[in-house]
C-alpha cells in the first residue's frame, strides 16, 4: 500500500510530462519549497510542456473570448432594480394572492439571479495561474472554520430547513456569488443529514450567559503542497479524503483561487495523485 | 530533488506512520506490546498530516459506540476522524464526535487534587487525599456510597463494584444509568428473563419501516439516524414514523408524525395489541412457539402473574381505537395505522426508543408493551425486524448493566438476593463466603435522599464520572441540601468543575478518554477498547487507580474486607514472573496493563447468562465485538448479531428456531406482557397548567460537562433555552430571546424563549434542555419514578410559565 504509492504514480506521470503540471508544479519559486539548484531536467521537460500549452491557450483563449462578447456582460450588481410605475404613476400594490411568491427586500435580485451567476464560473479550459498568496489565503480560509485538518466545517450561515435538498440548492455544485463561495458538497456519496456534522451558528439573539472558557485544542492542519517524488512526479494528495471523495469541491473550477486545479477536465484523480489517511488498523 | 529529498520523501509519505509509531513512546508497556507490534502494519496510505500518528478509540460521548481514528502528534490530541473499519458508524461522525479531541484542552480542566478548608477548595497531595478518604470510609464502612455512571469503563466499574460488594460488603453502588436505562433493564429482564437487546443496528440497515416511540435520534444517536436516512439518499425506501409528544428534527424527517398525550404511549401500545387481535394479524404461530402471556399481579410486581391468552384477549379487547384516540390525542385513523402496520408481515419494523419511554413513570410498563407487540405480531428476531432499545452512555450497557454496578446487582447479569449468585461472585473475587451482602443498596434516589438527610443512612459519597449535582431531578432536594450538610462529605473525580464540584469537599483531577486505558460496551452488546494515547493534566491521574488506591490504604489500615480468601491483597497485580506489582502506586500503575488484568478477571463472570465478552487480546484488534463472542474451531472468535435466533447466537440448539434460553418462565418462551395505561402522577393543573418536558441536543452531551469547553460547539448552542408553541407565546406576549420565568412545585429559573427553533412543542408544553449549568433545569423536574426500575421521569411533570416580572 504505502510503499507502493509513490512509484505508481511517479509512472503515470512521467506518461503525462508533456501536459500541463498539476496545480503546484507551476511554482518553483514557491517561498516554502527550495528552488532547485542549476537547470534541471525538470525545468527543460517543463519549457517543452509550456510551449504547447501556450499555443493551446492562445487559441482557446481566442475562442472563449470571442464566444464571450456575443453575450451580454454578466449582470453584478445585486441591488434591486426600482420598481417601475403604473400608468397612473402609482409604486405597483400586489395582490394578496401574489404576496406569498413575491421576493422582497434587499436581496430579491440577489437571490433571483444566483442560477445566472452560476453560468458565470471560467470554462475547465481556462488557464490556471498558481498564485501562492492565493493558496495561502485558501488554505487559511478552509482552516478559518475547521478545528483541524478533516474536521466537518462549521456554517457561517443560520440554517432554516433540515432537509438536505435545501442545502444542495447552493452547495450541490457549489455557488460564487461574486466572490462569496458556497463550496460544493466534495462527500463522495450524498449524505441524509446535514447538519448532524455542520453546526450552524446559535441564532443571534441566544448571547450565551458566560463565554464559554478558553480552550488549548490545537488542530493539526494539512502542509499546502503535497510531497512529490521526483521533480515531475504529481504530488501526493496532502490531506485524508475521507468524506472528500470528490475532489472537485476544493479542487474544481468552483474552487477557491489557489486551490483550482490546472487541468480540471481530468476526472479521475487517484490516478495520478496517490491518497491516504495514515489510520490505525 | 536531491537523493536525500527522495529518501526524506519517501520515510515520510510511505511510512510516516509506522516509523512515527516504533519512534514514539507507547504509553503501554508490559503484556501488550505484542499486540501493539501487530498494530504496526495498519497504517492505511500515504500519511497526509506530518507528525501525526493515528490509534483508535470509541468516541467518549454516547451509546451509539462509533469508532474515531485519533490523531495523535507530539503529545496531545490534534485530529479526529470518523472510522471507515467501523461497522457502527463506517467513517461518519456527529458534530460532538468530531470535536471530541477539543473536551481534553478546555483551561480550566482539574489539575490537583483540592479539599474543602474554611469553606474554600485549597490543593493538596494525592496522598493525602487517599488518605482521607480511606479513613473516611474507615470511620463508618455501611454509611458510604459509591455514585459512578454508564460513562465509567468496565474495569473502572469492575473496580468499583468488587471495592463496594466484594470488599465493603456494602451494597450501596449506584451507577448515574439508574436514570437512563433502568427501565429499559426492567424490561428485558421481565419479558426475556434477561437484560439486554436481542437485536442490533444491522436491522437499519434492512427494515422497512422504524417506528421512533417518543425518540429524537437526528440529535441524540445522530449516527445510526444517518444509518437510516443515508439509505433514502441511496435509493432505497424506508418509512420513518414519530410517535411525539413534540416536533423535533426527527419529525422533520419522518413519513408520518403522530403527537400523543405525555405518558399515553401505553394506551396507545396497547391499542395496536387490540388491533392485531381484533383483525387476525397477530402472528399465531410465532406466538404459539415462542410465547407465553403475563399481567399484571396485585399488589403489582415487576413479574406479575402467568395469564391465559383469553384473558390477554379480553385485557387488550378494552383499548379500542377511538378508546386510544380520547386518551393519546391521535385520530382513530392513526391508532388503526399503527395496528395495520404490526399486522403486515411483509413489512420488516424495528423500533427505536431511548429516554422517552425510559424515563417515564410506567417505564418498565411501556418497554413491556413494545416487546409485546413485537413479539404478538411476529416482527421479531429477523434482520431488520424488532425492537431496539437505546442507550444513553457509552457504557451504560458494558459497564452499568453487564458489569452490574446497581444496588442489587452482581456482574454478569447475577444479583445480591440469590445465594447462588453470591457464591459464585464469591468464589470468583476468592473471597470468604458470606463476604456480599444479600440485601439490596440503596438506589439512586434513596442514596441522595438519604445523604441529604441529617443523620440519614449514607454519610459520605464518592462521585466518578458524573455529574449529579445537575442531573439528578428535584436537585433541591436530592443534592444541593447538601450545602447546609457540613457533617456530610462528598467526594468527586471530575476532570472539569461541575454543579457537584461546587459542593464537594474532596475534588481528585481526573484522566480523561484517551488519557487512559478503556473498554465499553455500546447498545448493540458491542465491547470495545482503547489504549491511553496522551498523558493527563497536571496531576491527574485515572479513576480506576483511585479505586485501587483507596483499597490499598484500607488494606495497610488493616480493613480485613481488602483482602481475599488467602490474606492476600484484592486487587494483587502480578507480573509475569508472578511478582507482586504495586499498582496502588502511580508510578507503577502502567508498568502492566491493570485494564485488561481487570477485564479478564471479569470476563468469566460473563459466562453464566451467555454475556460472554471477548478475551482483551480480541477486542485490542477489533473495532468491538458483539457479545455473546465465542471461540470457533479453528481458534477464531465469532460475535453474535442476534441473539436467541438459531444460526447467529451460538447458544440456541439446534432445530428451535428462536430460543429465548433464559425464559422467566423456563421453558424458551417470552412474556407477552399486558400492563394497563396509567395517567402520569403529575399532570397540569393548580396553576402550574402546563407541561414540562426536558432532554437534549445534538451540540452538547449530557450535563456539558465536556461539551461545553469546545468552542465548536458552544458556538452552535451557547445556552439552554425554552422552546415555546408560538400560539402559547403569543398569549404571554413574548417573542424569540425574550426571558421568562418557568416555576414547578420544585424550583423556579429564568431562561431565553425559542420559538420554532431546534423543536416545536405542541400548544400547552414547553421544552428545555438540561446541559446548561448556568440554567439546571433539573431543580424543577419531579423525582416521581418507575416502581420497578426506580427511573424518574424527567419528561413530564407541571409547570408554569410567567413572563419575567420587571425588577
Amino acid at each position: 500500500m504505502s510503499d507502493e504509492a509513490p512509484p505508481s504514480s511517479a509512472e503515470s506521470s512521467t506518461a503525462d510530462a508533456p501536459d500541463p503540471a498539476p496545480a503546484d508544479a507551476a511554482e518553483p519559486a514557491a517561498p516554502d519549497r527550495k528552488a532547485p539548484g542549476s537547470a534541471s531536467p525538470r525545468r527543460s521537460l517543463k519549457a517543452y510542456g509550456l510551449i504547447g500549452y501556450g499555443a493551446l491557450c492562445v487559441a482557446l483563449a481566442g475562442y472563449v473570448t470571442g464566444l464571450a462578447q456575443l453575450k451580454e456582460p454578466p449582470q453584478r450588481s445585486f441591488s434591486a432594480p426600482p420598481p417601475s410605475l403604473s400608468e397612473e404613476g402609482l409604486l405597483p400594490a400586489p395582490s394578496y394572492r401574489e404576496l406569498p411568491n413575491l421576493r422582497r427586500g434587499p436581496n430579491a435580485s440577489f437571490e433571483s439571479r444566483i442560477d445566472e451567476l452560476r453560468e458565470d464560473v471560467p470554462a475547465p479550459t481556462d488557464p490556471v495561474v498558481v498564485d501562492e498568496d492565493q493558496r495561502r489565503a485558501a488554505a487559511a480560509a478552509l482552516a478559518d472554520r475547521r478545528a483541524y485538518e478533516g474536521a466537518p466545517p462549521l456554517v457561517p450561515h443560520p440554517v432554516d430547513a433540515q432537509d438536505v435538498a435545501a442545502c444542495l440548492v447552493c452547495h450541490e455544485a457549489g455557488k460564487d456569488v461574486d466572490g462569496v463561495l458556497a463550496p460544493a458538497v466534495p462527500h463522495g456519496h450524498e449524505l441524509g443529514n446535514c447538519t448532524q456534522c455542520h453546526a450552524p451558528p446559535a441564532p443571534t439573539f441566544f448571547a450565551a450567559a458566560e463565554p464559554p472558557p478558553a480552550n488549548t485544542f490545537e488542530g493539526a492542519r494539512a502542509p499546502l503542497h503535497g510531497e512529490r517524488a521526483h521533480p515531475l512526479a504529481p504530488p501526493v494528495i496532502p490531506h485524508a479524503t475521507l468524506m472528500r471523495e470528490d475532489c472537485r469541491a476544493c479542487h474544481g473550477v468552483r474552487a477557491r483561487p489557489g486551490l483550482r486545479t490546472t487541468h480540471p477536465w481530468r476526472v479521475n484523480c487517484t490516478q495520478c495523485h496517490a491518497s491516504g489517511t495514515g489510520f490505525a488498523r | 530533488m536531491s537523493d536525500m529529498d527522495r529518501r526524506t520523501f519517501l520515510r515520510n509519505a510511505a511510512m510516516a506512520t509506522a516509523a512515527a509509531a516504533v519512534g514514539s513512546t507507547w504509553p503501554v508497556r508490559g503484556q501488550d506490546l505484542e499486540s501493539r507490534g501487530k498494530r504496526l502494519p495498519g497504517a492505511e496510505g500515504v500519511a497526509p498530516l506530518p507528525g501525526v500518528e493515528w490509534h483508535k478509540a470509541p468516541c467518549r460521548f454516547c451509546g451509539t459506540g462509533c469508532h474515531v481514528q485519533v490523531g495523535v502528534k507530539e503529545g496531545r490530541v490534534a485530529a479526529i476522524a470518523g472510522d471507515p473499519q467501523a461497522a457502527v458508524n463506517k467513517g461518519l461522525l456527529c458534530v460532538k464526535g468530531y470535536h471530541v479531541g477539543g473536551i481534553l484542552y478546555g483551561e480550566d480542566r482539574l489539575r490537583e487534587p483540592l479539599l474543602r478548608k474554611n469553606g474554600k477548595l485549597v490543593p493538596i497531595g494525592w496522598d493525602e487525599a487517599i488518605d482521607i478518604i480511606a479513613r473516611r470510609i474507615l470511620r463508618a464502612p455501611e454509611k458510604f456510597g459509591f455514585y459512578g455512571s454508564g460513562q465509567w469503563t468496565i474495569p473502572e466499574g469492575f473496580a468499583a463494584q468488587t471495592f463496594m460488594k466484594a470488599g465493603l460488603s456494602n451494597n450501596n453502588i449506584e451507577p448515574n444509568a439508574r436514570l437512563c436505562m433502568a427501565s429499559a433493564v426492567t424490561g428485558f429482564l421481565s419479558t426475556y428473563g434477561v437484560d439486554e437487546p436481542a437485536s442490533c443496528y444491522d436491522d437499519l440497515d434492512v427494515c422497512d419501516v422504524v417506528i421512533m416511540w417518543g425518540n429524537n435520534p437526528a440529535e441524540m444517536h445522530p449516527v445510526l439516524f444517518s444509518r437510516i436516512v443515508d439509505r433514502r439518499s441511496r435509493g432505497e425506501t424506508v418509512q420513518i414514523v414519530d410517535l411525539t409528544t413534540r416536533t423535533t428534527r426527527t419529525s422533520q424527517q419522518a413519513d408520518r408524525v403522530l403527537f400523543f398525550e405525555p405518558g399515553s404511549d401505553l394506551a396507545v401500545a396497547n391499542g395496536i395489541a387490540h388491533i392485531l387481535i381484533r383483525d387476525g394479524t397477530w402472528d399465531r404461530e410465532f406466538v404459539e412457539r415462542y410465547c407465553n402471556f403475563r399481567g399484571d399481579s396485585d399488589p403489582r410486581t415487576l413479574w406479575g402473574k402467568p395469564i391465559t391468552f383469553d384473558e390477554y384477549k379480553a385485557f387488550v379487547s378494552e383499548y379500542t381505537p377511538e378508546k386510544v384516540a380520547k386518551i393519546s390525542g391521535l385520530s382513530v385513523e392513526d391508532v388503526e395505522f399503527l395496528g395495520k402496520l404490526f399486522g403486515d408481515r411483509e413489512r420488516k419494523i424495528v423500533s427505536l426508543w431511548c429516554m422517552g419511554m425510559n424515563q417515564h413513570t410506567q417505564g418498565t410498563a411501556i418497554n413491556n408493551l413494545v416487546h409485546a407487540v413485537h413479539l404478538l405480531s411476529g416482527h421479531w428476531g429477523k434482520p431488520g425486524d424488532g425492537p431496539q432499545s437505546l442507550t444513553g452512555q457509552p457504557a451504560a450497557c458494558g459497564t452499568a448493566r453487564e458489569v452490574g454496578t446497581l444496588c442489587h446487582a452482581l456482574p454478569g447479569g447475577r444479583v445480591v438476593m440469590n445465594a447462588k449468585h453470591r457464591e459464585q461472585c464469591e468464589k470468583l473475587w476468592n473471597v470468604p463466603p458470606g463476604r456480599i451482602k444479600g440485601k439490596p443498596g440503596l438506589h439512586t434516589l434513596a442514596l441522595w435522599r438519604e445523604f441529604c438527610t441529617p443523620g440519614g443512612a449514607v454519610d459520605t459519597i464518592w462521585v466518578q464520572v458524573t455529574n449529579p449535582g445537575q442531573s439528578l431531578p428535584n436537585a433541591h432536594e436530592l443534592f444541593l441540601k447538601k450545602k447546609d450538610l457540613p457533617e456530610k462529605f462528598l467526594i468527586v473525580n471530575e476532570v472539569y468543575p461541575t454543579k457537584t464540584t461546587e459542593l464537594a469537599d474532596l475534588v481528585l483531577p481526573a484522566s480523561l478518554w484517551v488519557e487512559k486505558n478503556g473498554v465499553y460496551g455500546n447498545s448493540e452488546r458491542r465491547t470495545q477498547q482503547w489504549f491511553k494515547m496522551v498523558e493527563p493534566p497536571g496531576q491527574a491521574r485515572d479513576d480506576c487507580w483511585t479505586t485501587i488506591a483507596v483499597a490499598h490504604r484500607l488494606y495497610e489500615l488493616g480493613f480485613p474486607g481488602m483482602k481475599d480468601k488467602d490474606g492476600k491483597f484484592l486487587f494483587r497485580v502480578e507480573d509475569d514472573a508472578g511478582k507482586e506489582v504495586p499498582v496502588w502506586k502511580w508510578e507503577h500503575y502502567y508498568d502492566v496493563n491493570v485494564d485488561e488484568v481487570l477485564y479478564e478477571r471479569y470476563r468469566p463472570f460473563t459466562h453464566m447468562k451467555h454475556k460472554n465478552v471477548a478475551p482483551y487480546r480480541e477486542l485490542v484488534k477489533a473495532r468491538g465485538l458483539r457479545w455473546p463472542v465465542v471461540e470457533q474451531r479453528d481458534g477464531s472468535w465469532r460475535e453474535t448479531r442476534w441473539r436467541f435466533v438459531e444460526g447467529d447466537d451460538p447458544f440456541v440448539e439446534k432445530g428451535k428456531g428462536i430460543q429465548f434460553y433464559h425464559s422467566r418462565t423456563k421453558d424458551d418462551r417470552a412474556l407477552i406482557w399486558f400492563r394497563p395505561y396509567v395517567p402520569p402522577p403529575e399532570v397540569p393543573g393548580d396553576g402550574y397548567d402546563m407541561w414540562l418536558c426536558t432532554g437534549r441536543v445534538l451540540e452538547h452531551w449530557h450535563t456539558g460537562t465536556m461539551t461545553g469547553r469546545v468552542p465548536q460547539l458552544q458556538r452552535a448552542m451557547p445556552r439552554a433555552y425554552a422552546e415555546l408553541h408560538p400560539e402559547d407565546a403569543r398569549a404571554l406576549g413574548v417573542s424569540n430571546g425574550d426571558v421568562i420565568t418557568i416555576s414547578t412545585r420544585r424550583g423556579e429559573i429564568r431562561l431565553p424563549v425559542w420559538i420554532n427553533g431546534r423543536g416545536r412543542p405542541r400548544k400547552g408544553s414547553i421544552f428545555v434542555p438540561f446541559f446548561d449549568a448556568e440554567t439546571p433545569i433539573n431543580e424543577l423536574t419531579n423525582d416521581a419514578h418507575d416502581p420497578f426500575s426506580k427511573q424518574p421521569d424527567y419528561k413530564k411533570c407541571a409547570v408554569r410559565v410567567g413572563k419575567r416580572s420587571p425588577e
